[in-house]
């Protein structure tokens, strides 16, 4: 074995990781983005009958929810895919016979798929924004409308700078874009934890069933934690909620998107622990499934 | 040891090296309120399945705007135990907007009360009641998690204000007041004052209203409601004549 070979190598990762985007763009995952637009639109518009700061907000949690639900598929399903498809097609075996070591090879499909996932949740996020800022300047023109016919005209400015704050607190704001990054860092966790499973994983299925299975428990790990370890719980009951919590990410610390839907301020040092306790959780899976992948028989 | 082993080991270490980290985390994120409040175990239990399912699978906002949606649905069909019922689950699922609260509370004190003051039966007063009794409940559970919210105390002074038979002053003239104090407009203070000023025997409300609107009239604020509700107050706390306001000139005396 060379130098060359062992030593670790971005431009390796990158080469993969590009061609990792490369395949699953082929594979039609993203044909999501396209049912992502209509459905931001629609929403846009679908519920003229609500309130002006109901309509924005109705807006807000079906991008986000629709966000999360690309987030969730590419992290699990897109991940879970990855390595059976490279065995079934050989491609593994013809890179795996180069200068490339296992390592790496692991990390570029990571990154593929974090690329992948990221430009889409950007590429939602872009969208998502232009509607919003588009729907609020409609909703703003009628809420002004209907509010001086109310008054006849004479509207208390006092009366205006209430109902538009409440409007304003619903639509565009820097904040809103957090909500995305929270999401990226919690499929960014999933995307690690499926390809951990995936290097020990004997089917697809398996994986994708593995990863859903921890995705579920990591939301409610907290809420379990909470439930076996009242007063009254048993020896096996309080040992089930620690392996819980030793096996399972905590994917509750990436819930963000409901304060930024209602317009709360995140501050820098929650974004901070955010990306801290996400980066934690991808260097230790990735570590470990770097470890399994390497004494794996192909 | 094989690699695999070294895996196996280093998962485990991971999984015990986080334990404290997610503590921290969620500690910070939960003060700053970044996070949704943990459901309780009680409350899970009567969230049904798709409260359990979103909030598993992370999509509590979304399961509650749907639930909104439903609500309203059920609205239109004057079906009034659904629309408690899913407004329940939606305040449940995202308890810190209070636009949820606030329009839960609306449905039941104002919509379902009125309804059932129409209707024929021999207990509409009971159920009429009964649907301004729940809708202060909502939002007086919606207050828990957020005290501050203006919009909860305006409403809930709104609905102490009229909807009660006999309504309660005392508790309206106090949210109104709290409304203002967290960010309400300021007519708010001034009907703080109105309700304190229609007290039949409680002296300490009378000042704080009357406090309020000397303030509001030494401002220059002389708006009929002001003039009428500092003379009642005037005369409950028994002002002195000199410091009385005037009375106001007859209109045929005005330019």
């Amino acid at each position: 074995m060379t130098d060359a070979y062992q030593r670790f190598s971005p431009a390796r990762i990158w080469t993969l990781a590009t061609s990792t985007v490369t395949q699953l763009v082929r594979m039609k995952i993203v044909a999501f983005l396209a049912v992502f637009c209509v459905i931001v639109v629609a929403a846009a518009f679908a519920f003229p009958g609500l309130d002006a700061e109901q309509q924005l907000k109705q807006l807000k949690s079906v991008s986000f929810g629709a966000q999360l639900v690309f987030a969730l598929i590419i992290a699990i399903v897109a991940t879970a895919l990855l390595l059976p498809k490279d065995v079934e097609d050989r491609t593994l075996y013809t890179i795996l016979a180069k200068p490339v070591p296992r390592v790496d090879y692991l990390l570029g499909k990571l990154l593929g798929v974090l690329m992948l996932m990221g430009a889409g949740l950007i590429i939602m996020q872009i969208v998502c924004s232009a509607v919003l800022w588009i729907r609020e300047g409609m909703v703003v023109n009628e809420t002004i409308a209907s509010i001086k016919e109310r008054y006849k005209g004479d509207v208390p400015p006092e009366a205006m700078a209430s109902v538009m704050t409440n409007i304003h607190a619903q639509g565009l704001a820097w904040s809103l874009h957090l909500g995305t990054l929270a999401i990226f860092l919690k499929g960014a966790v999933i995307a690690s934890l499926a390809l951990l499973i995936s290097t020990f994983a004997s089917s697809t299925l398996f994986t994708v069933i593995s990863a859903f299975c921890m995705t579920v428990l990591g939301h409610g790990e907290g809420l379990l934690r909470e439930y076996f370890m009242r007063g009254d719980a048993t020896i096996w009951q309080t040992a089930l909620s620690i392996a819980i919590a030793i096996i399972c990410p905590d994917l509750s610390l990436f819930e963000a998107v409901d304060a930024v839907v209602i317009g709360k301020a995140v501050s820098a040092t929650s974004v901070l622990y955010m990306i801290w306790a996400a980066g934690l959780y991808v260097v230790g899976y990735t570590a470990v499934a770097c470890f399994l992948f390497k004494d794996k028989e192909l | 040891m094989k690699p695999r082993h070294w895996g196996l080991l280093l998962f485990l270490l991971v999984g015990i090296v986080k334990l404290p980290m997610e503590h921290r985390v969620y500690q910070h994120l939960s003060a700053e309120e970044v996070l949704p409040p943990r459901m309780e175990v009680g409350v899970m239990e009567n969230l049904g399945q798709m409260g359990l399912a979103a909030s598993l699978g992370g999509l509590r906002s979304m399961v509650a705007s749907g639930l909104y949606l439903s609500a309203a649905s059920a609205w239109d069909e004057k079906d009034w135990g659904s629309v408690d019922n899913r407004m329940s689950i939606a305040t449940r699922l995202d308890p810190r907007y209070d636009g949820y609260w606030d329009n839960a509370a609306n449905f039941m004190a104002y919509d379902a009360a009125s309804w059932a003051r129409e209707q024929p039966e021999f207990y509409t007063q009971q159920l009429y009641g009964h649907y301004v009794k729940r809708g202060i409940e909502v939002i007086q559970q919606g207050l828990t998690y957020l005290p501050k919210s203006y919009r909860l105390h305006q409403n809930l002074g709104e609905v102490f204000s009229a909807r009660p038979q006999p309504p309660d002053p005392k508790q309206a003239g106090e949210h109104f007041l709290l409304a203002f104090q967290n960010g309400a407009l300021p007519v708010y203070e001034r009907r703080a004052a109105y309700e304190f000023a229609k007290l039949a025997n409680d002296p300490a409300s009378w000042k704080k209203g009357y406090a309020i609107l000397q303030q509001n009239y030494a401002n220059g604020n002389k708006m009929p409601g002001v003039i009428s509700n500092l003379k009642t107050l005037e005369q409950k706390l028994n002002i002195p004549l000199a410091q009385r306001i005037p009375d106001p000139m007859p209109p045929q005396f005005r330019r």
